[in-house]
């Protein structure tokens, strides 16, 4: 610390003006405002380079894929639920109705507030059933609402296909 | 009948007037604290809630501003569970807020907000009988006496609350409070000695009076300005000077016990404190009502001119000047980072009070000898603080409280000191298993 800086007054005074510099250049979503105006501009929206969301490893809410019959494509390996740290995965296997597989889930139900959204279910799937969406803005009303099952996951899968292609 | 003067019957409306007034500034002061610090940190802050309450009806009022929220947080506050802790003080715990509320609200009596008034209103005409009222709560001769005693009793109530809610943080940050307040209040007291001296009268209007006539007492007495804004900020506990709600070392400090309504009563007698020791401020040291150069303002803000419109004006005046003081206390708070507790003490008796009372007797000297004309007056402030700045570097430094090595650090070394990193104590050296766990071979 020099002389003229333990007087500390000049120094204080050019705090205030890095302060007044901030506040003006971002006064009113200015210049150097870095908020943005959430429900109404998401991150999908941006471009990645401009820090908006990659939707090709964003870990997100769960869905489980259909093949090309539409059936779930998910064989009850019962892979990530043994792997899930959480263990919010829930299986009951079931013998397939279909000739291509053994098994198939006849339950399967993820326990969304338990789910630490690692992707150690989607790193551990042998047939790429189950997936993590872009999807990060779900609510439910009660805790049972946010267990998804079967047919919520499947759903998920219908909604969120386009914007990221299995 | 005889106390049923215009004077009364005006004071009872302007007190009326006033402690609304007072309170929804200080419900919009929080917004404009949140507004402000989002700004400065390049956010944007609350910008949602307008006075719709949800309904499709009132969609017209929906505000993309944020001007609701102070009304949202009040119903918060009202309507969120009053926890009482088990084992507290039940009736100190619930006095506290209410005598810290108290004295930031009674401050603002003696302010006078709009010089005198003529009585005569716009349609009207003469109200009060061609009596010349005074815009003011109560114009009592002691005015700023009378404003400094009450301002110091908040400190009781912080301690209080401190001392009843049967926890560590908030005692801790209670006694912090108190010791800090103790401290401020010398310095408050001298600088406005110094102020009070050259005006040679406690009386507010006059003062107003003696500024509008020979320039504003910052213009005089810049040190002793400074030194009481310092100590103003001390005293309403504002950062830099929030030791005693420090987050990081007493989690809410004296308040952490507090919720709902009890805790917006001390979050409001902060505030209230600080608007009450602004208008402080601005009576003393930038001219009251008073607005120079501009012409037209000139006149009507002169303490002659006393029509209902020029009270109008003046008021505003006031008002604005007390809200840019509060907004510069905003700018100082996200700008200067919080004092450690021991810098605060020490800069309170070591730098501030020394100063103010060279500067006390640097006045009353000149006053004595009829040399306090404005110019003087700046003169010897400019000498009082050259005068700090040479001799500040002659004073021995105080060896308390400085910095001490850590084992194995190497952040916390002094510099130019020789760093241990390795503890010499036999108890760390030795390699020996925990008591009672067997060694597992490598």
């Amino acid at each position: 610390m020099t002389r003229a800086e333990a007087v500390y007054i000049p120094e204080i005074i050019k705090g205030f003006g890095t302060t007044l510099r901030h506040f003006f250049t971002s006064f009113g979503q200015g210049r150097t405002s870095r908020a943005m105006q959430y429900p109404e501009v998401r991150r999908e929206d941006l471009p990645v380079v401009d820090g908006g969301l990659n939707a090709s490893n964003f870990r997100g809410v769960h869905r489980l894929n259909r093949d090309e019959r539409g059936r779930v494509k998910c064989v009850a390996c019962m892979m990530c639920p043994t792997i899930c740290p959480a263990r919010c995965i829930h299986i009951e296997a079931a013998e397939s109705p279909w000739d291509d597989r053994e098994k198939y889930p006849a339950k399967f139900e993820i326990d969304e507030l338990r789910c630490i959204y690692c992707g150690m279910c989607e790193e551990a799937c042998p047939v790429d059933a189950i997936e993590l969406t872009p999807v990060y803005d779900v609510v439910g009303g009660s805790r049972q609402e946010m267990v998804f099952d079967k047919e919520k996951l499947l759903h998920v899968y219908d909604v969120t296909i386009n914007r990221k292609p299995m | 009948m005889d106390w049923l003067t215009p004077q009364f019957i005006t004071s009872v409306v302007i007190i009326l007037i006033m402690v609304h007034v007072v309170l929804v500034t200080v419900a919009y002061l929080v917004m404009a604290e949140r507004k402000i610090s989002a700004y400065i940190q390049d956010r944007i802050g609350p910008n949602r809630v307008g006075f719709d309450f949800g309904l499709p009806a009132l969609k017209f009022l929906r505000g993309a501003l944020g001007f609701g929220q102070p009304l949202a947080d009040g119903i918060k506050f009202l309507i969120k569970e009053d926890f009482t802790p088990s084992r507290v003080d039940k009736a100190l715990f619930s006095l506290a807020p209410i005598i810290v509320i108290a004295p930031a609200l009674v401050g603002f009596v003696i302010i006078p907000w709009g010089g005198i008034w003529n009585g005569v209103l716009p349609i009207l005409g003469d109200v009060t009988g061609g009596v010349a009222v005074h815009i003011a709560g109560a114009n009592v001769n002691i005015g700023i006496v009378y404003l400094l005693a009450v301002a110091s009793l908040g400190v009781y109530g912080v301690t209080l609350g401190g001392w009843a809610s049967n926890n560590k943080y908030s005692f801790l940050g209670g006694l912090r409070c108190s010791a800090q307040m103790i401290s401020y209040e010398i310095p408050l007291g001298l600088a406005l000695l110094a102020a009070l001296l050259a005006f040679g009268t406690v009386v507010p209007d006059s003062i107003i009076r003696l500024q509008v006539a020979e320039g504003w007492g910052v213009v005089a007495q810049p040190l002793a300005a400074l030194i009481f804004f310092i100590a103003i900020m001390a005293e309403g506990n504002r950062a830099p000077f929030d030791n005693a709600e420090a987050e990081q070392e007493l989690v809410g400090g004296y308040h952490t016990e507090y919720s709902s309504m009890r805790f917006a009563l001390f979050f409001l007698a902060e505030y209230a404190h600080i608007v009450t020791s602004s208008a402080f401020l601005v009576l003393l040291f930038f001219g009251g009502y008073h607005v120079p150069f501009i012409p037209w303002l000139k006149t009507m803000t002169s303490p002659e001119t006393m029509t209902f419109g020029a009270v109008l004006i003046k008021f505003l005046v006031y008002l604005g000047k007390v809200v840019l003081t509060v907004c510069f206390m905003m700018v100082v708070r996200w700008t200067i980072p919080r004092l450690r507790f021991d810098q605060v003490m020490m800069m309170a008796w070591q730098f501030v009070i020394p100063v103010s009372l060279v500067l006390v007797v640097g006045v009353s000297v000149m006053v004595y000898a009829g040399e306090a004309s404005t110019y003087k007056l700046l003169a010897m402030n400019v000498a009082v603080i050259l005068l700090t700045v040479m001799a500040s570097p002659l004073i021995p430094k105080s060896t308390s409280n400085r910095r001490l090595p850590l084992y194995g650090s190497r952040f916390s070394a002094m510099p130019g000191e020789a760093v241990r990193t390795q503890s010499d104590e036999p108890v760390a050296l030795e390699d020996r298993p925990v008591e009672g766990t067997t060694p597992v071979a490598r």
